[in-house]
């Protein structure tokens, strides 16, 4: 696996670990030895039941938690090695987030919002780029409302055109749809489908709703923090259906702890 | 007298003076400088802040909720508070 391979994937893990617990009674492995790769210009969902370990695997490959062994990449950089400096940088300039609270600032306006990581970064919004964003979650002359004033659908779609302003290579969305009714939730996913198909946005959601990962290109599936399977075009009913199985086999087989 | 008050208009005096002038508007600008990046070389101020800058950045970017944000701000300014030997695991 170290073998000197060109990293084309936008992010990827190799053979990660996260093990909480030190003794045998207290030890858990939220991942045990995961291996995915995400593909540029894709839309990948990471789905699997609560406890899977597909919260964990997204937080490790964002660099927002460590993992105990292995290798996690963003593109051609390595960041499991990197100091938490370095990662906080990284994840400045490369990644965005959405999450299912949304996390907006809730004294700023929308459009405040969604321009502020480039106030950060000391960088003017290109023009052009920032109208395109703005028109994309289609919140019209909303954008001067503050978060309490606006619907769930309608502050994730903020949340969003906030994480895609700094034109990331991989955005990682949480449970985005979680917390809206079926039709916003719709209106987000199209909005994060629209991202990849339009301009190659790189988006990775982690999800345990069937329909939300319908709309991604690919799903992987996780079941006791391994990666048990895959799904490509995706329907709503071959992802029940392979969800069915996978309980069905863990009722079975209960997993190997080593 | 006389002999004096001519040593202040050059002389050896005149070079003191100038050299304490230099010195003075050095730590003024090195201060300014400083305060302005926010980060010094040396000490713990330094680590707070930059710490502080890391969490408020974070939540802007909304990789945290506004819950998480001040859950962490209380604990960093709890270890601020605290004598530093004691904070350092």
């Amino acid at each position: 696996m170290t073998a000197a391979l060109t990293r084309t994937s936008a992010a990827a893990a190799v053979d990660v670990w996260k093990v909480y617990g030190e003794t045998e009674h207290t030890r858990v492995e939220a991942l045990a030895g995961v291996s995915v790769e995400f593909e540029r210009g894709r839309f990948t969902a990471i789905m699997g039941p609560s406890g899977s370990g597909k919260s964990t695997l997204m937080h490790v490959l964002a660099g927002l938690d460590t993992a105990t062994e292995g290798e996690v990449w963003i593109g051609d950089t390595r960041i499991d090695t990197l100091g938490e400096r370095a990662t906080t940088k990284l994840r400045r300039q490369k990644l965005g987030f959405v999450f299912q609270q949304y996390n907006l600032l809730p004294t700023l306006t929308a459009a405040e919002n969604i321009t502020l990581p480039l106030a950060i970064g000391g960088d003017k919004p290109d023009p052009d780029w920032l109208a395109f964003v703005v028109d994309s979650v289609g919140l019209g002359d909303r954008l001067g409302h503050r978060p309490s004033e606006l619907s769930g659908g309608q502050q994730q779609r903020v949340a969003f055109a906030r994480a895609l302003i700094t034109k990331p290579d991989v955005i990682f969305a949480d449970e985005p749809t979680g917390n809206l009714d079926s039709r916003s939730g719709s209106e987000v996913l199209e909005l994060l489908q629209r991202s990849v198909d339009e301009f190659e946005q790189t988006v990775v959601m982690v999800t345990h709703d069937p329909k939300a990962a319908s709309y991604a290109d690919r799903v992987i599936f996780l079941a006791d923090g391994r990666v048990v399977g895959e799904v490509s075009e995706p329907t709503p009913e071959t992802v029940l259906e392979r969800m069915k199985r996978l309980d069905g086999r863990r009722l079975e087989a209960p997993p190997i702890r080593r | 007298m006389m002999l004096f008050a001519d040593h202040w208009h050059g002389g050896p005096w005149w070079g003191l003076w100038l050299a304490w002038v230099v010195l003075f508007w050095g730590a003024v600008f090195f201060l300014i400088f400083r305060i302005g990046r926010r980060r010094g070389p040396w000490g713990p101020w330094r680590e707070e802040r930059s710490g502080q800058s890391v969490l408020a950045e974070r939540y802007a970017r909304g990789e945290i909720s506004e819950e998480e944000y001040r859950q962490r701000l209380s604990v960093l300014d709890a270890a601020a508070n605290r004598p530093r030997n004691e904070n350092t695991r």
